[in-house]
């Protein structure tokens, strides 16, 4: 039955005649295992186009698609991993058998009339191989092949006359995009595989032809290509398969035994997904073209045509012309000799590429004296760095598509949640983890430190350092005693480790550490030059480390003050875990919604609720909490630290809802949202910044993980953290705004600097209130009557006076008011009118003028003048306060002119000055002195003139 | 279809559209620390493959560096073969990873070494640098050869 089909088919196709034409073609001497080389780069090629097929059924190339493809097949086909692995490894095994075949080939003579034609069959074979290996290393676009195939098509262009043509055709453009893909992966599964075909036909019906070039031994049978070559043939591929196969399973056979092969081992690697704009350090092209690479480095300058185009040519061409050299014995010995020293060159330069990138560890097993190879060994440092870095990326990404996402509602994870058609490169430019600190230490790690308790910083961060001053350029200055002198003032600010934290938090509450600096021992040079030099300024840079606000204008600000004198408030006893100071670091921590205090703020309810309140009475004044509190002295505490906060900080400080004018040098990074492109720093880089701050990013260990921010929510995120008050814009055709008139702008300046603790109402409460009234009302204040109230016993400590400050327990308030001027008698009454008049003519208010000039004339303004300096029961005004030339300033106001125009704005100016409270100063700012540094005055002249008027009733122009 | 690159890049060089190359922001002046480092910085332009086109992406990456009042700005891309070259703050020196070329601070190349030229320095505008800005001309040039020659 099976006969009679077999000679049905036979007769129509003549198969049983090719089968024997094939199989009993006849081996002079016999048998040789050196005959295998052929079969076995035609069984490779076979292989590869299966592979290949299926590869192909899975792959879509553009450079949206590529690594994202190939990502899938490795991942998530079955079997996937395993089919690209062979593909891959095979590929490189091709490459070996064809260098043997090729040492076969000319070793043997093979070349010699009449195979020439078949010799040069096989070098056109050789290069469509190794294009083949070119073009599929691109083709995954993953890091490693899209930076090596760019070195390599940059090299096109130095081929004369055509090279950049040639470069644009194989490009598809000018730079590397979608039609380098297609145009690659058409040269690799069409082109280059269809000419391999022809030219694989061609050659091996030529070989047939001219029958093999045996090596001939007297006396050794001859055989048949059936059995016995048959028989060796399928052994050497067979065994091929099995290196193949173990280079797939990385050598792990307990592994598959196990059925538990690690991700790692499977298979091909697959890098990061290509970024034009991510550097990539460890560029190499795949193993096999490492020779070249090599090579490059020898040839310096505009030599380097030579070694990337002229020797490979020429090499070629000897290799072209070896059949007519070796007509003569001696061209036959120089050919062995030469294919054999090619061989042996690639195998030399190829191991010195990788002994360099590996010098570390050649250096360590040949144990070399490594101070004579510091730069070999920093190349190879950085390389290895490099090397690392991407494996991180690649493992990243990984964990990045197969990311999943806490479901709250549902209460469970989310499906993987895979590539959005962004793709791939998206996810990791987008990840905090792996960008956040990057974009930290390139744009942020100039002042702000990031280190922990312990002292470690993240790879590549170091402590700011400070330059010593120079007396000579490469010469440090040294004061009488031979130390280095260093500028007074180093820049820096504060260490952003754990931001927002209670633990942050707690450390700028302490007064010791809220200004507190460091200075770290100055290193050596790593420059051994620099280092052997003393006083070369390299050797003397020292590590600035500052917790808070040890390096900024703040240091001497209102906060660091404020700390320092509420020690005993902000006292933090250890063994207790509910004082104020733990409500309030509690209360403000929890704003910053960080993640990993989820926890605890959510079993610290009551702390939190009692730190709020103690915040709304403690801080207010100068800070806006929620509903408490105003903007324009402090950085506003509503979601201190949380995302939304520090958006809208890092993108603006001088935004008014943060420093304002007292933003001390940051930058505002993200400004200017209409015009993305005029920023420092995108919107979008930001976010991962916050985002690593706070640890808000994937990360696949976390019971409850989440995603980070999106692009989309962090634009949004900035344009609501600066929405601070009505919104701005104005009607379309409606008529122009008028100007603001002085007073409105008087009123506007008052609610917005001193309206957060002074009112300025009367009686009734018309006018401005303070929203957490803690300052005296400043409603007629010079007048007559506001004299009167202040030295009026009952009202004195009231909120229209001393109200809410530390005065109202000082001694004006409790020994003077409260008792001298308690409960007197008539002429007592008389006199403290006396010295209301006096006081008040002092001011010289427009209301007043009459008044003052009748008392002046009365004489009563003599009399109050005289009883300021005349005793109560135990004081007099002017045993505190200076009153023309009476008393000494010192330890009260000066109370000349009290209440005029030039007082006033001296006391606003700067109401520590020692005319006026000095160190007794409460809490008021100084709203006229600039600076420290080059930090802003909060009012200028004119305003603080423009204010003083408005206070005093003046008429306003 | 096959040439249309070329082809393209020819009606685009007799058209004159290739001419004048603009000038883009990539930093304030403010932004570069005083002391001389160079900053790496992205310059961002619209982004053209094939089909698809995006606004403010990453084209390439220059190195700004402060000198006096003056910004010097170098190519990120060496040009040597056109790997991408890092500054190495230990050493104060452009190195490139690929075939161990490197550059002094000011982009003169460090002999004996594998680039042909010095690292590509680009114009900088100067009346934009008087208003605080760092505007450059960002141009790709063929790696590879002694005398520099624009990419298309």
């Amino acid at each position: 039955m099976i006969r009679a089909l077999r000679e049905w088919a036979d007769d129509r196709l003549g198969l049983s005649a090719t089968i024997h034409e094939a199989l009993y073609e006849r081996i002079p001497s016999g048998a040789r295992w050196r005959y295998i080389t052929g079969s076995m780069l035609v069984f490779a090629f076979v292989t590869q186009a299966v592979t290949g097929i299926f590869l192909w059924m899975a792959y879509s190339p553009s450079s949206q698609t590529a690594y994202e493809s190939v990502w899938y097949i490795q991942h998530q086909m079955a079997g996937g991993w395993l089919v690209r692995g062979v593909h891959h490894f095979m590929a490189q095994a091709m490459v070996v058998v064809m260098a043997l075949h090729m040492l076969q080939v000319v070793w043997d003579g093979a070349y010699r009339k009449p195979r020439e034609v078949n010799y040069w069959l096989g070098l056109v074979l050789m290069q469509l191989v190794l294009g083949l290996g070119l073009t599929g290393y691109l083709l995954p676009w993953d890091q490693k092949g899209y930076w090596a195939t760019n070195v390599a098509t940059n090299l096109a262009t130095l081929v004369p006359v055509v090279g950049k043509d040639v470069q644009q055709l194989a490009v598809g453009g000018n730079e590397y995009g979608h039609h380098t893909l297609t145009r690659f992966f058409a040269m690799h599964a069409g082109v280059l595989p269809a000419l391999l075909v022809i030219f694989l036909a061609l050659h091996i019906a030529l070989f047939r032809k001219h029958g093999i070039t045996a090596k001939e031994t007297p006396g050794r049978p001859d055989d048949y290509f059936w059995p016995r070559q048959v028989l060796l043939d399928a052994v050497g591929c067979l065994v091929l398969l099995g290196i193949v196969l173990l280079c797939v399973v990385h050598f792990d056979v307990s592994g598959v035994a196990s059925g538990n092969l690690p991700e790692a081992h499977k298979g091909a690697e697959l890098g990061a997904p290509a970024d034009p704009s991510e550097a990539y350090s460890a560029a190499r092209p795949e193993w096999y073209y490492l020779f070249l690479f090599q090579l490059l480095k020898y040839f310096p300058g505009s030599s380097e045509v030579i070694g990337a185009i002229v020797l490979p040519g020429v090499a070629m061409t000897i290799l072209f012309l070896i059949p007519f050299i070796g007509r003569w014995e001696l061209g036959h010995q120089f050919n062995r000799a030469f294919v054999l020293l090619l061989l042996l060159g690639s195998v030399v330069l190829t191991g010195l590429a990788l002994s360099e990138d590996y010098f570390v560890y050649v250096a360590k097993s040949l144990k070399l004296d490594e101070t004579k190879y510091e730069k070999q060994l920093a190349a190879s440092r950085d390389f290895l760095v490099a090397r690392e870095a991407a494996e991180h990326d690649a493992h990243r990404i990984n964990e990045l598509i197969n990311r999943r996402e806490w479901l709250a509602e549902e209460g469970e994870l989310s499906e993987p949640r895979l590539i959005s058609k962004q793709g791939a490169v998206h996810l990791l430019r987008n990840d905090p983890k792996t960008r956040g600190s990057r974009l930290f230490k390139q744009h942020c790690a100039s002042c702000h430190d990031y280190v922990d308790p312990e002292g470690n910083r993240p790879p590549g961060f170091s402590p700011l350092l400070q330059s010593p001053e120079l007396a000579g350029e490469t010469k440090v200055k040294r004061d009488d005693k031979g130390e280095v002198v260093y500028p007074p003032a180093a820049s820096g600010a504060p260490n952003l480790y754990g931001f927002g934290s209670r633990a942050w938090i707690r450390g700028i509450l302490n007064p010791e550490l809220v200004s507190k600096i460091e200075y770290g021992e100055p290193q050596p040079s790593a420059d051994p030059e620099h280092a052997a030099e003393a006083d070369h300024p390299e050797n003397h840079l020292r590590a600035v480390l500052s917790p808070y606000y040890g390096n900024t204008n703040h240091q001497a600000g209102r906060m660091a003050t404020w700390v320092k004198q509420h020690a005993s408030l902000l006292a933090d006893d250890q063994t207790k875990s509910d004082e104020d100071v733990d409500a309030i670091v509690a209360a403000l921590s929890a704003q910053a919604q960080l993640r990993s205090q989820a926890q605890q703020d959510s079993t610290d309810g009551t702390l939190i609720a009692r730190g709020v309140d103690l915040i709304q009475q403690h801080c207010t004044s100068c800070h806006r909490f929620g509903d408490h509190g105003q903007l324009g002295l402090a950085p506003d505490l509503t979601g201190y630290g949380s995302y939304e906060w520090m958006m809208g900080l890092v993108s603006d400080p001088a935004h008014e809802r943060f420093y304002g004018k007292g933003n001390d040098r940051m930058p505002s990074f993200a400004k200017d949202l209409a015009h993305p492109e005029r920023n420092n720093v995108s919107v979008r880089e930001l976010s991962l910044i916050v985002d690593w701050l706070r640890g808000d990013y994937y990360e696949p260990t976390d019971e409850q993980p989440v995603l980070p921010h999106t692009p989309e929510v962090a634009q949004e995120t900035v344009i609501l953290s600066r929405t601070v008050s009505e919104p701005r814009g104005s009607l379309v055709g409606a008529p122009p705004a008028e100007p603001e008139t002085q007073l409105a702008k008087a009123e506007r300046l008052f609610e917005q600097n001193c309206a957060s603790c002074h009112s300025h109402a009367d009686t009734a409460g018309n006018g401005i209130v303070a929203k957490n009234p803690s300052a005296p009302n400043l409603h007629g204040f010079g007048s007559r009557t506001w004299a009167l109230g202040i030295l009026d016993a009952e009202k004195v400590a009231g909120p229209d006076f001393l109200g809410n400050t530390r005065h109202k327990g000082g001694q004006m308030a409790q020994e003077f008011v409260a008792t001298d001027l308690a409960d007197t008698d008539d002429e007592t009454k008389a006199k403290i009118a006396l010295i209301a008049t006096a006081l008040s003519a002092e001011a010289a208010l427009p209301a007043q003028r009459e008044l003052d000039k009748e008392a002046e004339s009365d004489g009563s303004l003599e009399k109050g003048r005289e009883a300021l300096s005349e005793s109560f029961e135990t004081y007099s005004c002017t045993d505190c306060h200076k009153f023309r030339d009476a008393g000494d300033l010192g330890s009260a106001p000066d109370l000349t002119g009290w209440g005029s125009q030039e007082w006033l704005v001296e006391f606003i100016t700067n109401p520590m000055h020692e005319r006026f409270y000095r160190d007794e100063n409460d809490r008021m700012p100084a709203f006229g002195v600039a600076g420290p540094g080059p930090k802003e005055a909060l009012l200028s002249p004119d305003e603080i003139q423009l204010l003083a008027k408005w206070i005093r009733g003046e008429p306003l122009e | 279809m096959f040439l249309d690159p070329i082809l393209r890049r020819k009606k685009k060089a007799d058209t004159g559209e290739d001419s004048g190359r603009p000038f883009r922001r990539v930093a304030a002046l403010d932004a570069l620390p005083a002391d001389g480092t160079p900053v790496q910085v992205p310059v961002l332009a619209d982004l053209t493959d094939a089909w698809n086109r995006e606004p403010n992406q990453p084209v390439g990456a220059v190195y700004l560096r402060k000198v006096g009042d003056q910004v010097e700005c170098f190519n990120a891309i060496c040009p040597h073969a056109g790997c991408f070259v890092a500054y190495s703050v230990d050493r104060k020196l452009f190195q490139c990873p690929c075939h161990t070329s490197s550059f002094q601070l000011d982009g003169t190349r460090i002999l004996p070494s594998p680039s042909p030229r010095d690292m590509d320095d680009l114009k900088v505008d100067d009346s934009k640098l008087k208003e605080g800005e760092v505007w450059v001309q960002f141009v790709n040039y063929y790696p590879g050869h002694e005398e520099r020659e624009a990419k298309p």
